[in-house]
């Protein structure tokens, strides 16, 4: 397997503050990645030094196995062949969007002879249908939509054929409806080039939906890296678990298979015995109205989102302990009332994490 | 965000209300009597005598002269300006702060006193040169400040892009950000030049025959005064093809600007073994602009002050001043109130027209107000030759455009949203424009009357042209003892002048507040 971007031991300061502190991550080549964090997290310094826009204070980077950071060395962005799609865009105001295009096709770059006019041409012409944007190649870039000039963005950004395309919260300026689509039009347009790409959001359905791989980033660091599904089923700690997604997380005591807490046995991954942390998805606790089910509750609350839909339940503690609030996720058409009596039963076994 | 900006918009498609455009058309008809009054009396004189008047050797002199200054005086502009821009937004620049308000004081400078203050030094400097030298410095922050707020604007994120994409830092700053920058400084040069051909005073101290000094010229010496008017239509033509360039260059900055900002890091470029080159730079300009006329202000005061200071007729210029200046204010400001309401809230040709016909007063050079309306009252309202309000409608026409500005900045703060709003709480129209609107825009409407007040007391050849015999502002009183080369008796005039205009010019250098 070959690795379109290697980063190792990265550490990075922004005006005298340390906000990258030893990141690693790699990413497969043709692979789309996606850096998630809450803001702050240092996810966009990551972003600008892989593209050679920031200079690091250690560490190593590579696209497409070339060295680009290590040491001493640190290739000009423009010898990178980075893509960047910024976050609104930033196309170039004063040309059209097939000049925004072609605006990279300029220059050789390693070796390869700049390209004639006829393939520059041709090369524009794949890019506008590859984005759809056939009809607009003579606007202006304000006479654009918001979606539409993200997709001229990333046209431009692919047209030189970069071995990495840097996406910084592309998606983050448009409506909720736009978005959706855009990101999957993008994803399309990234899969039909076979480009390595790397996106930063701090939107974890964007993240999930989007990415072959997953790095998830706080304070400087990547916390745990994997497939989107392998970090949304087995988060390394109960931040990263509820970052990811809704969570109900409770304490327990565990005897290494099986847990006793508040909502009563519950088997769970392996994990020292003792005292522990459980993380239970909403979609884990199902709501029946049979009381040999599970525990008894009360619904206080409906989020209802069409297809699906949230339930919080509020539960009698066990043992005399005080009542506690669950979520579960339930198909829509079994949405309870809200005042009505169910019972909460657990499914499957839930992660564990040792206390302290 | 965006709601807001949308609620903002000027309603497209409702009609305005009678009054407002009639109001307007009252406005815009008390412009054009400077130009169309002066068209009036060229043509009284009929194309025989005009023709000769105009085709002469002379005009074609005086037209050479003012084209060649207000080229190299944009030119130098350019030169200071763009640089000076670049510094103080982009790079490392040690004191940025300080000189970002040092680039725009110079505008605080009226021409005809960094003139005299140059010339009161070296005697010797006068002509063509003298006067590229001193209109360049006073008006290079025409281009320096529009420049540097593009700068501000643009979009940074298209410079990273442009690396990426191959462009050695030279190459992005050269290929993305000078076609962001490039209009406002087209625009800026274009207003600097349109300075520079409009500028008496610089030009007359320095005896340099350009169009305005001409006409002065030819005003006060010659008994034929078609002769001035010809030559001043001629000006205004000049000067309106200067507006017309500028007005398109500014459409296209306009355009160019990046669609949306973005929360870019406002990182600056260090400057390196650069950094002592680029502050020799920006204090040598400093220097030149302020420096020497500051210090030249104050020798000459102290040797003025030494022989006694006639503070009875500066108490007496002073008070002149300020009531006429304010009278033109008042005038302005109820001319800008309906143009400036129709602007800010409706669209239309006859609204653009309108506002477009109120901008006139830029393209009329104050000499060229001042003659016009000399002819004007002496042959049509005799009872307002020479009076102060005459001088006062003429600061109203020059300074008009200054006053719609702050009338339709002040009525684009008051977002419609909020007059509905108003509404449905249960207020009348009337009540919410007491309660809401006036309320909220009053400030910026008094700010502007004052900048057209401050603007107005340092004018000076209209003000020679129209004054009432014997009364005397600072300006005047000023000139009338340079051209008598008593530079030191000057002087005090000349240093309340220069603490009046550097209000404005403070204000014009802050970075421009979001709304």
């Amino acid at each position: 397997m070959s690795l379109g971007l290697l980063v190792s031991e990265v550490v990075a300061s922004f005006g005298g503050q340390r906000v990258l502190h030893d990141v690693a991550l790699e990413l497969p080549a043709g692979d789309i990645g996606a850096v998630l964090g809450p803001s702050g997290s240092g996810k966009t310094t990551l972003l600008r030094v892989v593209a050679g826009l920031h200079r690091p204070d250690a560490g190593r980077v590579e696209v497409g196995g070339r060295a680009v950071n290590d040491g001493g060395l640190l290739v000009a962005p423009e010898r990178r062949q980075v893509g960047l799609v910024p976050q609104a865009g930033a196309l170039f105001p004063h040309l059209d969007v097939r000049q925004n295009i072609a605006f990279g096709l300029r220059r050789s770059s390693l070796g390869r002879a700049a390209p004639g006019a006829r393939q520059r041409n041709a090369r524009v012409q794949e890019l506008l249908d590859l984005t759809d944007l056939g009809e607009l190649a003579h606007r202006m870039p304000h006479q654009l939509s918001g979606g539409q000039q993200q997709r001229v963005a990333l046209a431009r950004a692919l047209a030189p054929r970069p071995g990495l395309v840097l996406l910084d919260e592309p998606f983050a300026s448009l409506d909720a409806a736009l978005r959706s689509e855009l990101r999957e039009d993008v994803r399309l347009v990234l899969r039909g080039a076979g480009a390595t790409a790397l996106l930063v959001t701090h939107d974890q359905g964007e993240a999930l939906s989007f990415a072959d791989r997953l790095y998830v980033m706080r304070g400087g660091l990547v916390l745990q890296s994997g497939t989107p599904h392998g970090l949304y089923d087995a988060p390394v700690d109960t931040w990263v678990g509820r970052f990811l997604g809704d969570a109900v997380v409770v304490d327990g005591t565990s005897d290494g298979r099986q847990a006793t807490c508040v909502l009563g046995q519950v088997s769970h991954t392996p994990a020292p015995a003792g005292a522990v942390q459980l993380l239970l998805r909403p979609e884990q606790l199902a709501l029946s109205a049979d009381p040999g089910h599970g525990l008894r509750g009360r619904v206080l609350g409906v989020r209802y989102f069409g297809h699906d839909a949230l339930v919080d339940v509020e539960v009698a503690g066990r043992n005399g302990t005080a009542p506690f609030v669950v979520c579960s996720r339930v198909l829509s058409r079994d949405v309870a009332q809200v005042g009505a009596e169910v019972h909460v039963g657990v499914q499957g076994s839930v992660r564990a994490y040792p206390l302290g | 965000m965006a709601a807001l900006r949308t609620a903002a918009a000027p309603s497209v498609g409702t009609r305005p209300p009678k009054v407002l455009l009639a109001g307007s058309l009252v406005t815009g008809v008390l412009v054009a009597i400077p130009l169309v009054y002066l068209v009036v009396r060229t043509s009284e004189a009929g194309w025989a005598d005009v023709e000769p008047l105009l085709l002469r050797g002379r005009t074609l002199e005086l037209a050479v002269n003012s084209l060649a200054l207000a080229a190299s005086v944009a030119a130098g502009c350019l030169l200071i300006g763009v640089p000076t821009a670049w510094l103080i937004t982009r790079a490392d620049l040690p004191w940025a702060p300080v000189w970002r308000v040092l680039a725009a004081l110079p505008l605080a400078v009226p021409s005809y006193v960094a003139a005299y203050a140059w010339v009161a030094t070296w005697p010797g400097l006068h002509g063509f040169v003298g006067s590229v030298l001193v209109l360049t410095l006073v008006s290079s922050p025409y281009v320096t400040i529009p420049v540097a707020a593009a700068l501000r604007r643009a979009d940074r994120d298209v410079e990273d892009v442009a690396r990426t994409l191959g462009r050695s830092p030279w190459g992005a700053a050269r290929s993305t950000v000078w076609p962001q920058i490039a209009p406002a400084a087209g625009a800026g040069a274009l207003l600097a030049a349109l300075y520079a051909l409009s500028d008496f005073g610089a030009v007359a101290v320095m005896r340099f025959e350009a169009f305005t000094y001409g006409i002065q010229l030819a005003y006060r010496v010659g008994f034929d005064r078609t002769l001035a008017a010809v030559m001043a239509l001629v000006l205004t033509v000049l000067a309106l093809l200067v507006v017309l360039a500028e007005r398109w260059f500014r459409g296209n900055a306009e355009r160019r600007q990046p669609p949306a900002g973005t929360g870019a890091p406002a990182s600056t470029r260090p400057l390196g073994r650069g950094t002592v080159p680029a502050l020799t730079g920006v204090a040598a300009v400093a220097v030149l602009a302020l420096g020497v006329p500051i210090v030249s202000l104050f020798v000459r005061l102290a040797e003025g002050t030494a022989r006694g200071l006639e503070w009875g007729e500066l108490y007496t210029a002073a008070v002149a001043t300020l009531t006429v200046s304010s009278i033109g204010a008042v005038i302005a400001i109820m001319m800008a109130l309906p143009v400036g309401l129709l602007a800010a809230r409706y669209r239309g040709r006859g609204v653009a027209a309108l506002e477009s016909a109120s901008y006139l007063g830029n393209a009329l050079p104050g000499i060229v107000v001042g003659l016009s309306l000399v002819f004007f009252t002496v042959n049509v309202v005799p009872g307002l030759y020479q009076t102060s309000l005459a001088l006062a409608f003429a600061y109203a026409v020059m300074f008009l455009p200054k006053a719609v500005g702050s009338v339709r900045a002040s009525m684009a703060q008051v977002p419609p949203g909020l007059e509905d709003a108003a509404r449905t709480l249960g207020r009348s129209p009337a009540q919410v424009w007491g309660a809401v609107t006036a309320r909220i825009a009053l400030p910026g409407v008094t700010a502007g009357a004052l900048l057209v007040a401050l603007t107005a007391m340092k004018e000076l050849p209209a003000t020679l042209l129209l004054r009432p015999t014997g009364m005397d502002t600072l300006a005047t009183e000023m000139w009338s003892r340079t051209t008598v080369n008593a530079y030191g008796s000057a002087a005090p005039y000349a240093v309340t002048l220069m603490l009046v205009a550097s209000v404005p010019a403070y204000l014009l250098s802050r970075p421009e507040r979001r709304a």
